[in-house]
């Protein structure tokens, strides 16, 4: 039989993981963008990774993705960021060359067989429920059994730098007008988000003796487990810092009356977390001074990258304020910075295995999903990918659960909650981040990996070394012990980590160096872990409890009148639904647990785990 | 007055209840205090005002048939659905507290309609429209029993804490999520004083938490003539138990609230454990139906002979074993004498230690437990431990205004304990 085609459109970081997951489930995957050249483009920061995102694409990678290797093998530095914090806030990031990480993506792809269409998507062809292909910009059919669609910041994108005003996805791309207005005929909702980018600037035109350097720290890593597939590039790179000044935020000011985000030209909500640098005056009026990356965007690029003074102000206002920052006042602009306000589904469009509202064989991936970021995107890719194609084998379509990994809070946070900004991941995010850390990521995805039929040839081996060795470090901790102190009771005091541990029972230092840092976290975290866990497998549970033997809310006397009123009003069927509901308080939650135990609706002893 | 009323056959609005809301006896002036649905309409007719006077927050004069004179002036003030201290229609009736005019006043409500509140229903109605916490409620009967502290009450400090945590875990997220990025977070030091000023907060939650909390209880359990009761009367300093080598002079489970070491407990006597023999089982069926998952029970007998019955481990208790009468021949575990005395101290100390699972100084204690882990792990470079573990102190404190399941008969309790009016 001919394996199944699932079409993909966009070939940005969640169109590329969605072709090659689609590819590893067992389809024929045919990706279509506006431009080859462009795919796996990093639009925006020349970096992947950070606090909870790194997480993320060592999650994506031990699910087979590409990410990680490609982020390895266009690494200028690598950086842990948070190392001050806890290990389980650690955050792998690396500085890397945008363009050699755009071709090594597109190597990925040909090497998986993916088949690269350089043309515009126009509209989705036959009846939502079972798509037949979509529509190419002559009207050319493309036939597929699944479509997914990673548009990014392309639908009805404009771009915005002072008063101009022009149709894009980003500065020298095309817009997806025609694609959205199909998609809203066949009755998808689209909300409006915005975003920025800043200037970039002619590396050699800046003075690096006014600014303070920053290296790559510690020992290095790698986000793949599997180790290296890309060679490095030649050279590290380092990074330098400048910081803002009152006349940076002068020359901003004066041109507030020029801004497409004061002045009404945009109307979306931008991310909070990334604020515009007129964002930041505004938002933080006493702070004088705000911190300026100067980031190399690639070792044969001549541009940097300035993150943290992201902007849409007019061109004269903006090389003002790049001049005022030390170290930048000859500096040449290469490209000024800009706005994208662009198109996105509202939840409930789509459900938590990304299948569109009433549809067979749709899925929709990346920032289209209100998410921002590379990660974000290409976690979400992979789970279309996956899941397109097993829509059009036949198969069971799989949702990820927040226990087993950030990829399944990012999911059930993008389709349960209403976004009013584009989502970011926090750690703070996550059901427990004891337990969701950067350290065992391949331990806690590769067993999902295969499970969903995505893991690369080899990972089952790969898991079986990993589970021997955390076992060997597990009973190491318990078997070792000096002057009667057992190394698993040392390592959960707070202030001891693996190396005092190593130096008090030498014997440890055999043991796989990962595995068994990992070991020594799990056990340190145990307890908060499982307690977590508990009141997730409650809460889980009771989250189900049906509701349907309660006849009129009105008569259920253990809970409070404003929460009888409003469970009437509303009558929902379990207690999850309960428990979302305005007016309905967490001792109302209880209170009707303790009504469904006298009424014999539900077993004693549920609650209070 | 009808009174609409649904397929349960209450009122889901509450009935209209009126009771005195001041002392009994003559004062100069006296409050009948009416809530529930239309109360209103019946206040104005009680006084003979024009239908709607009282309408919305307002204040009027009227005067009541029933009497003539100075006495018949009464003042009315009300108050609308949602903004009376029940959440419910309200209207207060201040009237002359000469003898009888309080009476001749509520004798005319109950006849047109009105019931007799029950002792605390106002609060129960404030209760479970929401407008008071569980914590608030047994605060309230505190007072009313003389035993409030001085200082902040428990819920204002409740809520103090409540505010400070936020911050505190707003301030300890943003330095993990963007440390190292634009968005600098607080520095360590100053989020170590954040935690070491949120611990000393909770500290004094728990403190007047535990005030307004029912004490823990403690049951004395044992065969027959094991010293139960001698060992009752010595912990409360007092001869309230019958002593006797007649075995099974104690019939009735005896209470006496007593301190020990830091906190006040419920010590209970018990009739002597006699097994399957029917005498004393109606006794004993009654001190288990009344023990709860987590009380304190000490299970004594001379030289700890006599193991801890099966029916009294079911309940889960916080158990300890201890060997009686040590002074005859000691026997295993904690060996106990009330004649000598030995051992005592101990035992006090063992139960001091075991802190109550139930009520609010217990959610109180559990929240100031796990800031002091979080202070720690502050201290130990781990914040990303410190940020979960204030995440859990937040949820563990709503359980301090709104109790845990398993509490309602605390509030039953309280709400009974407020006299009839409040
Ligand atoms: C100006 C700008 C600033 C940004 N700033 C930030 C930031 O500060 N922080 C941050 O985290 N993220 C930022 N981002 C977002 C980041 O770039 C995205 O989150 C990420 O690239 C999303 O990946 P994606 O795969 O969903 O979409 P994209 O990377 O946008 O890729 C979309 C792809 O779809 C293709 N496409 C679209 N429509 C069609 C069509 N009809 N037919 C064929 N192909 C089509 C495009 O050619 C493109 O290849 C910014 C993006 C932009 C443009
Ligand atoms: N020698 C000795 N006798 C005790 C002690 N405690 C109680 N007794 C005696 O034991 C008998 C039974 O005591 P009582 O407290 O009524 O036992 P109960 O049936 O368990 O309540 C009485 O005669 C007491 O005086 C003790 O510590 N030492
Ligand atoms: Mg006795």
């Amino acid at each position: 039989m001919k394996a199944p085609i699932v079409i993909v459109v966009g070939g940005g970081h969640a169109g590329a993981e969605a072709a090659l997951a689609a590819v590893r489930a067992g389809a024929s995957a045919v990706l279509v963008t506006f431009d080859i050249g462009r795919i796996g483009e990093m639009s925006c920061n020349p970096a992947i990774g950070g606090v909870a995102k790194g997480t993320l694409v060592r999650e994506i990678d031990a699910l087979g993705g590409a990410m990680g290797e490609c982020a390895d093998g266009s690494a200028l530095q690598f950086r842990m960021l948070n190392r001050s914090r806890g290990p389980a806030v650690w955050g792998p990031r690396v500085q890397s060359d945008a363009a050699l990480y755009s071709k090594l993506v597109r190597k990925s792809l040909e090497e998986a067989g993916v088949i690269l269409v350089e043309d515009e998507v126009t509209a989705l062809s036959g009846p939502t429920e079972r798509l037949s292909g979509v529509r190419l910009s002559g009207g050319r059919l493309l036939a597929g059994d699944a479509v997914v669609i990673a548009a990014g910041t392309f639908l009805r994108g404009v771009l915005f730098r002072g008063r101009q005003k022009w149709r894009g996805g980003r500065t020298g791309d095309g817009s997806s007008f025609a694609l959205a207005d199909d998609l809203e005929r066949r009755g998808f909702a689209l909300g409006r988000f915005k975003t920025g980018t800043p200037p970039r600037l002619a590396g050699t035109s800046l003075d690096y003796s006014e600014m303070e350097l920053q290296c790559e720290d510690g020992p290095g890593f790698l986000f793949s487990f599997r180790g290296r597939r890309f060679g490095a590039p030649s050279a590290r790179m380092p990074c330098w810092v400048t910081r803002t000044t009152g006349k940076t935020r002068r020359a901003a000011m004066s041109a507030f009356g020029e801004s497409p985000l004061f002045t009404g030209g945009i109307t979306g909500r931008g991310p909070r977390y990334c604020p515009s640098f007129e964002d930041k005056v505004v938002r933080f009026p006493e702070r004088s001074e705000h911190v300026v990356f100067v980031e190399p965007v690639g070792i044969d690029s001549p541009l940097v990258y300035l993150n943290g003074l992201s902007t849409s102000l007019p061109e004269q206002a903006q090389i003002e304020m790049i001049r005022s920052l030390p170290g930048c006042s000859e500096a040449r602009v290469a490209r000024w910075g800009y706005a994208v306000e662009y198109g996105y589904f509202l939840p409930g469009g789509f459900d938590g295995t990304l299948r569109a509202a009433g549809s067979e064989n749709l899925f929709f991936a990346g920032q289209i999903c209100g998410t921002t970021g590379y990660e974000e995107a290409a976690a979400l890719g992979l789970l279309a990918g996956r899941n397109a194609a097993a829509a059009a084998l036949g198969k069971p379509l799989f949702e990820p659960d927040q226990a087993w990994g950030y990829i399944g809070v990012l999911v059930s946070d993008v389709t349960c909650r209403g976004l009013d900004e584009p989502y970011r991941l926090f750690s703070s995010r996550a059901w427990s981040r004891l337990h969701l850390r950067e350290d065992n990521a391949p331990l806690r995805c590769l067993p999902w990996a295969l499970e969903m039929g995505v893991a690369r040839p080899g990972d089952a081996d790969l898991l079986a070394v990993l589970e021997q060795d955390a076992d060997k470090a597990r009973s190491a901790l318990e078997s070792c012990s000096a002057e009667g102190v057992r190394a698993l009771d040392l390592c959960r005091r707070p202030e001891i980590d693996e190396r005092d541990l190593v130096e008090r029972y030498p014997e440890l230092a055999e043991l796989d160096r990962e595995s068994f840092r990992s070991a020594v976290l799990d056990e340190k975290y145990r307890g908060y872990v499982d307690r977590a866990a508990r009141r997730m497998e409650t809460w889980r549970r009771l989250h189900g409890l049906s509701l349907n033997s309660i006849g009129d809310f009105r008569s259920v006397e253990e809970i409070s009148w404003e929460a009888r009123e409003a469970l009437e009003r509303a009558r929902p069927s379990n207690l999850g639904e309960a428990s979302a509901l305005p007016g309905v308080r967490p001792s109302d939650i209880d209170g009707l647990l303790v009504h469904l135990a006298r009424t014999g609706g539900v077993p004693r002893g549920t609650h209070g785990s | 007055m009808t009174v609409e009323r649904d397929s349960s056959g209450r009122n889901p609005a509450g009935d209209i209840i009126a009771a005195l809301a001041t002392p009994d006896g003559p004062g100069a002036l006296a409050i009948v205090r009416l809530c529930g649905a239309n109360c209103t309409r019946l206040a104005e007719k009680c006084i003979s005002l024009s239908p709607m006077t009282l309408n919305g927050r307002k204040r009027a004069i009227g005067s009541f048939e029933g009497m003539s004179g100075p006495a018949s002036a009464v003042v009315a003030i009300s108050w609308p659905r949602g903004a009376s201290y029940t959440g419910e229609e309200m209207v207060e009736l201040i009237c002359s507290g000469a003898p009888g005019v309080a009476d001749a006043v509520l004798g005319r409500l109950f006849r047109d309609g009105a019931r007799v509140a029950a002792p605390g229903e106002f609060t129960r109605r404030a209760l479970l429209n929401g407008r008071i916490s569980p914590l608030e409620v047994l605060e309230l009967s505190a007072a009313f029993r003389g035993a409030a502290t001085a200082g902040r009450s428990a819920s204002a400090l409740v809520a103090d804490l409540s505010r400070a945590l936020a911050e505190a875990r707003a301030a300890l997220d943003g330095a993990i999520e963007f440390h190292d990025s634009h968005l600098e977070g607080e520095g360590p030091a100053a989020l170590g004083g954040r935690f070491d000023r949120l611990l000393e907060t909770a500290s004094a939650v728990t403190a007047a938490a535990s005030e307004v909390s029912d004490p823990d209880r403690v049951f004395i359990t044992g065969p027959r003539n094991a010293g139960k009761s001698s060992l009752f009367n010595f912990l409360t300093g007092r001869e309230a138990a019958l002593v006797s080598d007649c075995p099974g002079t104690t019939r009735e489970g005896l209470r006496e609230s007593t301190d020990i070491g830091s906190g006040k407990i419920e010590l209970r006597d018990t009739a002597g454990w006699t097994g399957e023999d029917g005498l004393d089982s109606m006794a004993l069926a009654k001190v288990l139906e009344e023990m709860r998952e987590g009380d304190c029970v000490v299970w004594m007998s001379p030289r700890g002979r006599d193991p801890v019955p099966e029916a009294i481990l079911q309940r889960k208790p916080r158990l300890v074993s201890v060997s009686s009468r040590c002074d005859e021949g000691r026997g295993p575990g904690l060996n106990v004498s009330v004649l000598r005395p030995e051992g005592i101290e101990d035992l006090k100390r063992w139960i001091a230690a075991r802190r109550p699972v139930h009520g609010p100084g217990a959610a109180a204690s559990i929240v100031e437990d796990l800031l002091r882990e979080a202070c720690a792990a502050l201290r130990a470079g781990d914040a990303a431990l410190a940020s979960a573990l204030a995440a859990e102190a937040d949820t563990a404190l709503s359980e301090v205004s709104d109790l845990p399941a398993g509490c309602g008969d605390s509030i039953e309790r309280a709400l009974g304990s407020l006299c009839v009016g409040k």
